[in-house]
């Protein structure tokens, strides 16, 4: 085998749909100078993987350039046959021959012309890349849950049940939250168990299990560090006491209220919300004689979430059973569209609940016993005038009061209603924007017993993938800080979408932490002194890309944009013109200085496609993107190169039409702009 | 810190007219903060120059700071080996520079803009006009030589409304108007029981180019 050849190149047939449509055997002639050229028929295959390990270790080839398919498979199966022959995973690039060339180009000698000059430019990212030792620092197996109400001992419980000991915080003087107070607003738990009852099981394994430190009357107000390696302060009648946990379980709660005084009505005992109602029925100690006809009046300011109108249906049918009143039930909709609720309906019909459906908000008046409500039906067309002296609103549930503090203090994104939980596909039910912070039950949603203690155990289970120690996280491809470049400006910690960046006061530097960064990019693309790179995806390896740019550059976010182009091969459509892609781990990554290498390097166009802003698997990074384009093209204007031709475009990884629109788009804004070097303004 | 904005490039364009050779200069400190001079800034505008005047050849360099002779040292091969600096540090940066390679064509590639808090990323406001006499002592912590458009120092005037600055009532908030509240606050608006006498503008700009001398420290 050969001497000096730093670098295997490994080409794949792809059971010849590659090689059917790029001269392979004129590739390897034009690299076999300079590379170890190692070709196989199907590189993928369990042989092929054998065959990339074997040729590393013959060859001593310290790196390797796989051209075959998309970066997007077979990554992980690669980087495992490259370890296998001690040759460290960063040091592996691909180079897309198939997908966006052999797929994408119909004339072969086109495509081979083009194949040629994609693997040129992997092997010069390749030179670039160095290797990576991955940080197997043992997280602190010890979680932190904060709230008493049913998730958050659900989730004590499990969590003490797997072993991991927990700290439970509780702001008020007695465990149970919501549910313990209110009944029958509640579904029963999964097993048929009373809410109360429920509640208070927990309550009693909590109480009992040594593994749970039960701190009553207690919040948290102060968290330091990273998941792993959490520092909580936490104030307790004893005074301020420190924890340090590995992971944080949120399950502060919801609060309810009803703005009585918005439709004109005082506040009286004929006059209450559901979860007022809620503890007098729990305690029995309502008289028949104050409620001989009740009525409930859902719907009156926004829709009444499903917890409040199942609540409502299982107060109203309690109701007829136990007092044989008569009980109206008036709603725009009756919501039930859960598992074991939509059967509530039925039995309040049943039972002889009438409920009246109405477009028009009821008119409402009443002297503080009796009370008239007006409604036009909406079936019948009808107005119907009930008289109640028991009525019941739904209430509206707003985050617990304690949410805007841990907000805080927890440094994580609220939802659009203030509710725990960033608005974003990528992120699971239980998961907040930093890695080892965790929500359950109703401050992250407006949540039933059987909902919340579903949240409690999925929240448990990721806490399980980061304890055992075996997910890394996507180790590799993570944001790596020059301490000597370093000015403590604070960019990269403010934006981190993933709050995994700090303080180092010992370096006076930033430091991230791995397994907290998320490897979005974002950071390193903002910082204004340039001491921040991506590892894998570093300035100098994006740019060694695009040295001869071409025409089009396209930089492409690979949880989308690429994926599209990708597509685009997969299904043999061609695309108009010869662009050059470029891959980054997220739109987030494009730094507003790749923009201006290109056209400083010849190329003519430059696009930007990414996710659209609300499906950003890294939750700002689209957004930041946009927001540096708007400047790239300021810059661009002051010195006479046209705006157009800096082409941003959104898409989702299934748009393949999209993209090959933007191409064209693209290459029509250049047919009709000409030259770029006509424009300029010397 | 100081803050600056980069002047528009067009403007960097026509100074360097008929230069070859030009160094595109940044300034780690100060500037690199408020994203206008540093290492990145750099970059964008070299590579812009370059886009733009194809005949040039555009180079960089970000030192530590421009107003520390030692630190010029770093750019020094670099300066000597160019035709004109473009200097993107604040005015006392690009003087120096100026002065250190005196002989060397230096310009300026910043509008240099005041001495500035963070508000949030990316707002900065003016907090100091380094006027030589503080008086933050008597009023609150808020300045009125900055904070108040007048530079009142017994306000506010009549163009306060809704604590807003008749200067232009959408941006700009009332200084006074702050310190009142902020005293109110502190339990201290007694304070304002007393008249500030005229303010001695001679410590500040009004008495010349200022110089400070630590006779401790001279070597």
């Amino acid at each position: 085998m050969s001497e000096n050849k730093d670098t295997a190149l490994f080409i794949c047939d792809c059971g010849g749909t590659i090689s059917q449509s790029i001269d392979l055997g004129k590739v390897e002639d034009k690299f076999k100078e300079t590379t170890e050229v190692c070709r196989h028929s199907a590189l993928c295959s369990p042989d092929g993987r054998l065959f990339i390990t074997d040729s590393l270790e013959k060859s001593g080839c310290e790196r390797a350039v796989i051209a075959a398919c998309s970066p997007t498979m077979f990554q992980q199966e690669f980087k495992q046959a490259a370890n296998k022959a001690a040759v460290n995973e960063c040091m592996i690039s691909r180079a897309n021959i198939r997908e966006q060339c052999a797929w994408t180009t119909p004339k072969k000698s086109k495509a081979t012309k083009a194949a040629v000059s994609i693997i040129e430019d992997s092997l010069k990212r390749c030179s670039l890349q160095e290797q990576f030792k991955p940080l197997r620092e043992k997280p602190v197996k010890k979680a932190l849950v904060i709230g008493g109400g049913v998730a958050g001992m659900k989730a004590a419980k499990l969590l003490a049940e797997s072993g991991i000991p927990v700290a439970l915080v509780e702001k008020e003087a007695q465990l149970g939250g919501n549910s313990a107070k209110l009944g029958y607003v509640y579904q029963q738990g999964r097993n048929g168990d009373s809410p109360g009852h429920v509640a208070q099981s927990l309550i009693d394994y909590v109480q009992a299990e040594s593994k749970i430190e039960l701190m009553l009357e207690s919040g948290l107000v102060s968290l330091q560090g990273q998941v792993g390696n959490f520092s909580a302060s936490i104030n307790t009648p004893k005074g301020k006491v420190s924890q340090i946990i590995g992971a944080i379980i949120v399950a502060a709660g919801y609060q309810s209220s009803y703005p009585l005084e918005k439709l004109g009505l005082d506040r009286t005992t004929a006059l209450l919300s559901l979860m007022e109602l809620g503890p007098i029925l729990a305690a029995g100690k309502l008289r028949r004689e104050k409620c001989r006809r009740v009525a409930f009046v859902l719907d009156m300011f926004h829709q009444d979430s499903r917890l409040i109108c199942a609540g409502a249906l299982r107060s109203a049918i309690m109701f007829r059973e136990k007092y044989n009143n008569e009980v109206y039930f008036i709603c725009k909709s009756v919501r039930v569209n859960a598992e074991g609720l939509e059967i509530l309906y039925q039995k309040a019909r049943d039972a002889g609940v009438v409920v009246v459906k109405f477009d028009e908000n009821p008119k409402i008046i009443s002297d503080g016993l009796n009370t008239q409500i007006e409604v036009n039906d909406a079936w019948s067309g009808g107005p119907i005038v009930i008289q109640s002296d028991l009525t019941v609103f739904g209430d509206l549930l707003t985050p617990n009061s304690s949410v805007d503090g841990l907000k805080q203090i927890l440094n994580v994104d609220l939802g659009p209603q203030s509710f725990f939980q960033d608005d974003n596909v990528w992120l699971s039910p239980v998961m907040s924007n930093r890695r080892g912070i965790y929500f359950a039950g109703g401050c992250r949603a407006e949540r039933d017993i059987p909902e919340s203690m579903l949240d409690a155990e999925s929240a448990v289970q990721e806490i399980g993938r980061i304890f055992s120690g075996k997910d890394d996280f996507g180790a590799a491809e993570k944001a790596v800080i020059d301490t000597d470049k370093c000015i403590l400006c604070l960019t990269c910690i403010r934006s981190c979408p993933h709050k995994a960046i700090d303080i180092d006061y010992n370096t006076e530097a930033a430091v991230v932490t791995e397994r907290a960064c998320w490897g979005c990019g974002v950071c390193s693309a903002e910082c204004p002194a340039k001491a921040i790179q991506h590892r894998n995806f570093t300035d100098d390896e994006i740019l060694a890309e695009t040295e001869n740019p071409g025409r089009i550059v396209a930089f492409c976010c690979v949880n989308s944009a690429y994926k599209a182009a990708d597509l685009v091969g997969t299904l043999r459509m061609e695309l108009p013109c010869e662009v050059k892609i470029v891959p980054v781990p997220c739109a987030g990554k494009i730094d507003t200085l790749y923009i201006l290498k290109e056209f400083e390097r010849g190329a003519e166009g430059v696009m930007l496609l990414f996710c659209h802003e609300d499906t950003c698997q890294y939750i700002s990074g689209s957004t930041r993107a946009a927001q540096r384009s708007e400047y790239a093209k300021s810059i661009m204007q002051q010195i006479g190169l046209e705006p157009e031709r800096l082409l941003i475009g959104r898409m989702t990884a299934m748009d393949k039409d999209k993209f090959v629109e933007q191409v064209q788009q693209m290459k029509s804004i250049l047919e009709n702009l000409g030259k770029k070097d006509k424009a300029l303004k010397s | 810190m100081i803050v600056g904005e980069r002047k528009p490039i067009d403007e960097i364009i026509k100074m360097i007219e008929g230069y070859k050779k030009v160094l595109v200069m940044g300034c780690g400190t100060c500037v690199t903060v408020c994203h206008a001079g540093g290492e990145k800034e750099v970059g964008l505008l070299a590579s812009a120059l370059r886009i733009a005047c194809k005949d040039k050849e555009i180079i960089e360099c970000t030192i530590e700071r421009q107003c520390d002779m030692e630190f010029m040292d770093d750019a020094r091969e670099k300066v000597v080996e160019c035709d004109a600096v473009v200097s993107m540090a604040c005015g006392a940066g690009v003087q120096f520079v100026s002065d250190v390679f005196e002989g060397k064509a230096v310009f300026p590639a910043l509008n240099t803009t005041f001495y500035a808090v963070t508000e949030e990323q990316g707002v900065w406001a003016e907090y100091c006009q380094g006027c030589g006499n503080c008086v933050l002592h008597l009023t609150g912590g808020i300045c009125p030589v900055a904070r108040c458009s007048k530079s009142l120092m017994n306000g506010p005037c009549g163009g306060s409304v809704d604590g807003k600055c008749e200067v232009d009532p959408k941006n700009i908030d009332c200084g006074w108007h702050q310190i009142v509240e902020r005293l109110t606050k502190l339990g201290k608006l007694d304070s304002l029981d007393e008249l500030m006498p005229y303010k001695d503008w001679s410590s500040a700009r009004d008495g010349g180019p200022r110089k400070m001398i630590r006779e401790d420290l001279l070597l």
